[in-house]
């Protein structure tokens, strides 16, 4: 997988699998170009993601809840923001349950992950996701659809995290405990303080500090979209 | 909308007039919301559109100045501005400037007429017309040192705001007339094949005309007038200020490079507020007698103290302090033309080195030299010239601007010449390309009017600029005497420190930092033919003009700015210590990032050296 | 102290030299801003010229192709000084007063054409490469024996160390490490002429050396050592062996191509007066005669010192034939470069080193026991090394000899270098092909051009098509072929326009080149020729090295006949052209 991944850059590998794929809205996504990476960074459409989830293992955990908005001409706009139960096949965990308030009723009423994937991908058609600490994001998303439609999930991912450590290492800073923290992050560029653990305002909040990083990173010089992300 | 905004909707509900609403209206009014983030320095104006929409500042905070540039509010957390929000007599006038990065939700104009249409609240509160009841949430705040610099910092470039209005030099009186009244000008510009022929107002037709009964259908020229002053559109707009308040004149032409580019208004100005700077400059304007110019000129130590502190660019630093000396010298050469007599023959007082390329920073030596007409002989008119230059620079020496050791000033009698002796020079100079030559040349190609005719200047100019262009053997000699000086890197990337005497274990900002990038710049812009002189612009125009890279012309100027923002750090932290500046740093003195900085910009300009050795085989 | 210690000691001295100076004379014109500059005199700048001029064909090679050609070689001598005497007096007050700073740029603005001017620039870099491959070869031959290795491996030190010096820059343009270098290059190569004038004839000074008696029986040098080769079955020292056709061919060839390569024609431009230029170029014609003159001597006497070492006595007496066990030290010294070889054919562990082609002397040697040659090779470039160490003169000499070497080599091949790399990243990258192209890539684009000439011309090295002062000819007549007519018509001939420049100065090296390629291979790979490079096959008897004057004769030709044939220059170009041969100092310039 690595190798192919060096060999082919997203956009070839979204049009192999565009080709060999049964009709699904994992190859609906996979229909619409990806954001030119050359582009200038405020001519790319993002859409600002965050899931709950009752742990951290891609493998093992489940989607709770989806979150999104989407991010457009450096303007975030909330009239696109979405946020989505989804019903998990096991129980939630008490622990996890603590962090994100969604209870075992509340979502066995939910969607299952198969109704609500569809919504995320046609959201995120022709977009960079941005989220923070991505990894999680894009891992869950790619095993979702590598169960479902049997293909895994490609696509430019802007990483808040990434870029708040590379703030860090262009002043030379060293990285203490927690700084990175979504919300420890925020308080350094003004940003106000959020009830976290929301998927949809979590989303949000990664989405407003996307917005302050560019800003901050402005003054430099013209910034392209390759110069953000993380998988591209 | 998605009962998960909660935290942006609690925060609506704590401010006015959205606490009018019922919650389900609120979660209506959500959906209109789009969040932008405003870093500081933000001109609201410029970038967004203040009236398009209308802002909710979530964190941070916005100044709102009025037409006079004076401060209208203060905003924080919980105001609005913008589109139904702001002093409705003044709106076109309005700026909005971040001065603290701030978050702002903002509603698009059309989402907001709807929402009003649908609230009667916020209709109320967000009334299209009379803004009275912003007026109780608006403090006026006094004057403040900040907020008076946006004059030093605005080109004219960006005050113009429309074509000028042109006429061709063919053209009659009476059609001149109506296309002024059906334009709605007071000032005409007769033009020719975009060249400048002269200018006529409303006074003009006024006294030159229906006063003296002249026939309408006389050509233009017969009433325009001819020799005008004119601006750049490069120049600052306070640069643009104080030539009309000298002149005492209204209209002023603006030219880019020689071709017009439209016109600038006494009351296009007047928008912009004056400064400190200016009121000095206006203030040696006023003074009659060497002592109180002398009183004034302690003053400008403090204005680099102040620009640092304002923190303006480094570039409009040395534009507004070097504005000081250009007033200087032309209000000692109206006290000696007063003194003296008027002129016998048109000259002009040129200025050479930093204060041509408008670069001054702390007081340094003067540097300038007098152009005469070609009709000048030395036996009946040297006198006058001698004695006036000798009561300039006599009077720029009293004022801290010192003699300048290599006597390059008017008083020697070799810098005092016509303009046929100039020419001389500056053909030898070229043809001859020896090291003392080169000197005299690096000084003596950077040079601007001052005060005096000129149309002689230009002719000047004009001369070098077809003597050089394309003279590549004597561009590889500048360009070799651009590499004498080398940024004070080693091969390890170390700093090259100076070692002993009193400036131990430092750096010379000036010439290991600075002057490489002015040469560098120099022959670019020889080599391109390009008649600019501020560093700035230089490096601007050849990159577009294809000699250098964009990316290596946009380093430099990012160095340039840095080394000369660094420099008059240092020089207003030695005045405020009460020493005298210069431009020995320690990098001691520098933060750990900054030194780094530092090296990448000076490696930046060790490149740019190497190339051209090695275009020029040197 | 031993040879090999001091010779490091000399040559790591002089190089501490150069590069002290070249600090010493940087931080100095920072100093003193306003202090009346200070012009380099003539006479310095003459020196540092001469130093420019001075390659390892002139300092290594010359010597050894006199020392075994005789007369014949003496052409290099004429049509070298002939050329920097045309360059200085005829080309470049011309080319000065046209304000262009280079060759190409002259071109691409006289023809008006982009194209003249990458013709130009290709010519150049081809001319400029051949040039470079000479240097190589001196380079390799003075690093194997520097350091003891063969030559092979010397070669690859060589272009190691010409890269980061050229990479460094060379030391360029700072005169005063040009003249420490000519000092110590004329000192290294007038220092053991004049010891060995001394030994063989008394008289100090080699130059009239040459013409003196030999101590030894009173002879005169000459005559000894037409008679000492004779004996030995080689040619008549003294006389004439080549055509006549080709050997004025030859001197015009070198002459003329000396006026387009880059490196000499800037140095008339570094000096910012025209009078000074003038007279530096007058001081550089005394500094490079000083070398020049005494290459003839140099040669003879290091051949007769050669001879008589290994043949001590009569022909045909057994021990008048140096045994090989006693050999001496340089002798083994250069068995180890591999540039000198011997081979026992008759197995009497004796030396014998005549001219075995000559058959009516073969025959004779036969009698004598003889099997044919046994020094198998005698490499030409070694003479002027080794020549003190043949002379038996004192260690310290020979470390000099060395140094200076050293210099002339590394200079030269830095100097031409940096004009391809130069060439290649400005004239073609920057000017033509990727005008939007940023400072470091231009910079790096110099320096990965910079290593593909070395490695080209390394490897050409390693396969020389020729000795070094033959390879440096071939570079010679290539830019007499190509650029010489182009730069002659553009100040001389108003009529001749973009595309009669073009076509002439095509067909001149394209005839060049094919003429060349047909004797010494397809781009000097050994063993692609088409024809042997003997006297019988050339065409008319004109070597390939000589044929540069008839390629310069077909390029001012097709020049001329299509500029007839298609329309004139602009206006504006005739009369720049016309402005340029008016004399300069007429104030009209000034009054417009």
């Amino acid at each position: 997988m690595s190798i192919w991944k060096y060999l082919f850059n997203i956009e070839e590998r979204r049009n192999w699998w565009m080709r060999k794929m049964p009709p699904s809205p994992l190859r609906d996504y996979y229909e619409v170009p990806f954001p030119d990476k050359e582009a200038d960074w405020r001519q790319v459409d993002y859409l600002a993601v965050d899931y709950e989830t009752t742990g951290l293992d891609e493998d093992k955990d489940e989607i709770l809840s989806v979150g999104y908005t989407t991010i457009h001409g450096s303007c975030m706009r909330l009239g696109d923001a979405t946020h989505i139960l989804t019903r998990p096949q096991g129980v939630i965990p008490g622990e996890s349950a603590v962090v994100h308030g969604i209870l075992d009723d509340a979502a066995s009423s939910a969607e299952a992950l198969e109704d609500v994937l569809p919504h995320l991908l046609r959201a995120l058609a022709g977009k960079a996701m941005l989220a923070h600490f991505a990894t999680i994001e894009y891992h869950f998303l790619s095993n979702a659809c590598e169960r479902i439609y049997g293909f895994p999930f490609v696509g430019p991912v802007v990483d808040t995290l990434a870029l708040e450590v590379r703030v860090y290492r262009s002043q030379d800073k060293s990285i203490q405990q927690g700084d990175l923290r979504l919300a420890n992050a925020r308080t350094r560029y003004g940003l106000p303080r959020y009830r976290a653990h929301n998927a949809l305002i979590d989303a949000i909040a990664a989405g407003e500090l996307f917005l302050a990083q560019v800003a901050t990173k402005m003054d430099k010089k013209n910034i392209m979209l390759k110069d953000l992300t993380v998988v591209s | 909308m998605e009962v998960e905004l909660l935290e942006i909707r609690d925060f609506l509900v704590l401010h006015h007039p959205f606490n009018q609403l019922s919650i389900d209206a609120l979660n209506g009014v959500l959906g209109d919301i789009e969040i932008r983030y405003l870093r500081r320095g933000t001109d609201i104006r410029q970038d967004h559109g203040l009236m398009e929409s209308l802002y909710l500042i979530r964190t941070g905070a916005v100044e709102l100045q009025g037409h006079d540039g004076e401060l209208l509010a203060r905003l924080a957390e919980g105001d609005m501005f913008g589109y139904r929000a702001s002093p409705r007599e003044e709106q076109d006038d309005i700026r909005g400037k971040v001065i603290e990065d701030c978050l702002v939700y903002q509603f698009p104009a059309s989402a907001v007429d709807d929402l009003c249409e649908q609230h009667p609240q916020l209709d109320y509160f967000l009334a299209p017309v009379g803004g009275d009841r912003l007026r109780d949430a608006i403090t006026h705040v006094g004057d403040d040192s900040n907020s008076q610099l946006s004059m030093m910092t605005t080109r004219i470039r960006d005050l113009i705001t429309r074509e000028p209005v042109i006429m061709p030099p063919t053209a009659t009186i009476r059609e001149t007339a109506v296309a002024m009244s059906e334009e709605r000008v007071s000032s005409i510009l007769i033009t020719q094949e975009e060249m400048l022929q002269g200018i006529v107002t409303d006074r003009d037709l006024r006294n030159r005309v229906v006063a003296k009964g002249l026939d309408y259908d006389l050509p233009v020229t017969e009433i325009m007038t001819g020799e005008t002053c004119t601006a750049d559109i490069n120049d600052y707009a306070f640069e643009a200020q104080l030539q009309m308040a000298r002149q005492n004149i209204h209209h002023l032409p603006v030219l880019d490079e020689e071709k017009v580019a439209g016109m600038l208004t006494a009351t296009d100005l007047t928008k912009h507020h004056t400064t400190s700077a200016v009121y000095m400059v206006s203030d040696i304007h006023k003074q009659n007698d060497i002592e109180s110019l002398q009183e004034i000129s302690t003053k400008s130590a403090d204005l680099l103290v102040n620009l640092a502190a304002a923190d303006v660019t480094a570039d409009s630093a040395g534009h507004v302090i070097t504005s000081v000396v250009d007033a200087l010298t032309c209000r000692l050469i109206k006290l000696a033309e007063d003194q003296l007599g008027s002129p016998p023959v048109p000259y002009a007082w040129l200025a050479a080195g930093s204060q041509a390329r408008s670069e001054q920073t702390a007081k340094s030596d003067q540097d300038n030299c007098l152009l005469l007409d070609d009709s000048y002989d030395e036996k009946k008119h040297g006198e006058y010239f001698q004695q006036l230059a000798r009561f300039v620079c006599d009077g720029l020496d009293a004022c801290g601007y010192f003699y300048c050791p290599g006597e390059m000033m008017a008083i020697t009698d070799k810098w005092r010449q016509p303009l046929h002796a100039w020419k001389k020079y500056f053909s030898k100079w070229i043809d001859q390309p020896e090291p003392k030559a080169l000197m005299l040349t690096c000084v003596f190609f950077d040079l601007r009017c001052v005060c005096g005719d000129r149309s002689l200047f230009r002719g000047l100019r004009k001369y070098l600029q077809e003597k050089c262009r394309g003279n590549r053997i004597f561009l590889a000699h500048m360009a070799g005497n651009a590499l004498t000086h080398r940024p004070p890197l080693g091969f390890f990337r170390n700093f090259v420190l100076i070692h002993g005497g009193t400036h131990d274990l430092t750096f010379d900002l000036k010439h290991t930092g600075i002057v490489p990038i002015v040469d560098l710049a120099r022959v670019y812009s020889l080599a391109a033919g390009i008649n600019l002189v501020n560093t700035q612009d230089r490096l601007k125009a050849v990159a577009e003009g294809g000699e250098v890279s964009e990316e290596g012309a946009r380093d430099l100027q990012d160095t340039l700015e840095f080394v000369s923002f660094l420099r008059i750090e240092h020089q207003a932290r030695q005045i405020r210590a009460g020493e005298d500046a210069d431009n020995f740093m320690s990098p001691k003195d520098l933060s750990n990032f900054e030194r780094n900085h530092l090296k990448d910009a000076f490696s930046v300009v060790r490149t740019m050296q190497n190339v051209l050795s090695q275009r020029y085989k040197i | 102290m031993d040879l090999q210690t001091l010779t490091y000691i000399v040559v790591g001295f002089t190089f501490t030299l150069y590069i002290g100076i070249a600090i010493w004379a940087r931080a100095g014109t920072t100093s003193e801003f306003y202090a009346a500059g200070r012009g380099v005199h003539p006479v310095a700048n003459g020196m540092a010229t001469a130093a420019d001029w001075m390659s390892a064909a002139s300092f290594i090679s010359m010597a050894g192709l006199i020392a075994f050609k005789g007369y014949d070689a003496s052409l290099f001598l004429m049509g070298w000084t002939g050329g920097y005497v045309l360059l200085a007096m005829l080309l470049a007050p011309y080319l000065r007063k046209f304000g262009k700073f280079t060759v190409p740029e002259f071109i691409g603005d006289r023809y008006y054409s982009q194209t003249a001017r990458l013709v130009a620039v290709i010519c150049l870099i081809v001319a400029s490469i051949t040039y470079v491959i000479g240097q190589m070869k001196g380079i390799g031959v003075a690093f194997s024996r520097f350091l003891e290795l063969d030559y092979e491996t010397g070669l690859y030190v060589g272009m190691a160390i010409v890269f980061f010096y050229a990479v460094l820059g060379g030391m360029k343009g700072v005169t005063y490490t040009q003249i420490a270098q000519y000092c110590v290059l004329i000192f290294a190569y007038t220092v053991p002429a004049i010891f060995i004038s001394m030994n063989l004839t008394g008289n100090p000074i080699p130059q009239l050396g040459l013409f003196s008696n030999t101590v030894a029986d009173g002879t005169p040098l000459l005559v000894k050592l037409d008679q000492v080769v004779m004996d030995l079955g080689f040619a008549q020292y003294t006389a004439q062996k080549g055509g006549t056709l080709n050997m004025v061919l030859y001197t015009f060839s070198l002459m003329i191509g000396t006026a387009g390569l880059p490196h000499v024609i800037i140095r008339f431009f570094t000096v910012p007066k025209v009078k000074d230029a003038r007279s530096s170029a007058g001081w550089a014609l005394v500094f490079i005669a000083i070398l020049y003159t005494t290459a003839p001597a140099v040669g003879s006497m290091a051949r007769l010192n050669l001879t008589n070492t290994i043949q001590t006595g009569p022909v045909g007496e057994v021990s008048a034939n140096l045994e090989y066990e006693k050999r001496p030290q340089w002798f083994k010294n250069w068995e180890k470069t591999g540039l000198l070889k011997y081979e026992d054919k008759n197995g009497d562990g004796r030396i014998q080193y005549y001219n075995d082609k000559n058959k009516d002397f073969a025959a004779k040697a036969e009698s004598f026991g003889w099997k044919g040659n046994e020094m198998t090779k005698v490499d030409r470039d070694i003479m002027v090394l080794a020549n003190p160490e043949i002379a038996k003169l004192p260690n310290w000499v020979i470390a000099l000899v060395a140094a200076g070497g050293l210099a002339a080599a590394l200079s030269t091949a830095a100097g031409l270098l940096l004009a391809i790399s130069t060439s290649i990243s400005h004239d073609l990258l920057k000017s033509m092909f990727m005008k939007g192209i940023s400072e470091k890539n231009e910079l790096l684009a110099a320096r990965i051009s910079m290593a593909g000439a070395i490695a080209v011309a390394g490897y050409l090295g390693l396969h020389p098509p020729g000795f070094a002062a033959q390879t440096v000819a071939l570079a010679f007549g290539l830019a007499a072929s190509s650029i010489f007519p182009a730069l002659m018509m553009g100040i001389f001939n108003k009529r001749v326009n973009n595309t009669g420049a073009v076509t002439g100065m095509l067909v001149g090296l394209g005839s060049t080149l094919l003429y060349i390629f047909t004797y010494k291979g397809w781009f000097f790979l050994p063993g692609t020729n088409m024809l042997p490079n003997t006297t019988a096959n050339h065409l008319f008897g004109i070597s390939p090295e000589a044929f540069g004057a008839i390629g310069a004769m077909l390029n001012f030709a097709s020049a001329t006949i299509v500029s007839k044939m298609t329309a004139p220059p602009p206006e504006h170009i005739q009369h720049l052209v016309e402005d340029i041969r008016i004399p300069k100092g007429s104030g009209t310039a000034v009054d417009h």
